[in-house]
């Protein structure tokens, strides 16, 4: 399975195969001061054969932090749906809308790596400052 | 248009714990307001952010 793409937002719900979000795009968190738990939300698309949708597939998380320091997430299983109105030689597709519990230590650059049945798909980059430390968003 | 769609997941890396949502009411609901109060100071935060670039 591929990511084809993924992003972060502040809201997103998933209705009949399709995604519904806001603030998309979102790249920068702006916290009191540190440390602080701040939440992130990643919605991804996996592609996939239609056999693979319907396969059970591991996900996890690394989370990485400005002093490049990688933590892992615990695994999670899931599984996918075959797409019903999928051509033939067309990959099936599921959207994940996943939300993160974070640690940001410190000021400067994150990035949330997907990881699919122990392969690396994306890395979503984002941001962390305190509050009035910078003024581009 | 792809399949159905997935369940929300919660991945909690101060706790190291997983949620899935849907197979737990009680817990889903407390964890959802949870949810929705940190985005709520975020969202605070944020527009706090923005008041002192004006």
């Amino acid at each position: 399975m591929r990511v084809g793409w993924a992003t972060l937002c502040r809201y997103a719900e998933v209705n009949d195969g399709l995604a519904t979000m806001v603030g998309a795009g979102l790249d920068t968190y702006f916290v009191p001061g540190f440390p602080e738990t701040i939440q992130v939300v990643v919605v991804f698309q996996l592609f996939g054969t239609q056999q693979e949708m319907a396969d059970e597939h591991e996900l996890v998380f690394r989370i990485h932090d400005p002093a490049m320091n990688a933590a892992e997430s615990p695994s999670v299983t899931f599984v996918g749906e075959p797409n019903p109105l999928a051509l033939p030689g067309w990959e099936a597709s599921t959207i994940l809308v996943t939300a993160h519990v974070l640690p940001a230590s410190a000021e400067g650059a994150y990035g949330i790596e997907i990881v699919v049945d122990g392969d690396s798909q994306n890395t979503v980059p984002f941001s962390v400052r305190g509050l009035a430390s910078g003024d581009e968003s | 248009m792809a399949a159905t769609g997935q369940p929300l997941i919660l991945f909690d890396h101060v706790k190291g714990t997983v949620h899935t949502f849907g197979a737990d009411p009680t817990r889903d609901s407390r964890l959802l307001a949870e949810l929705i109060e940190a985005q709520r100071r975020q969202q605070a935060t944020a527009s706090a952010q923005a008041e002192l670039r004006k």
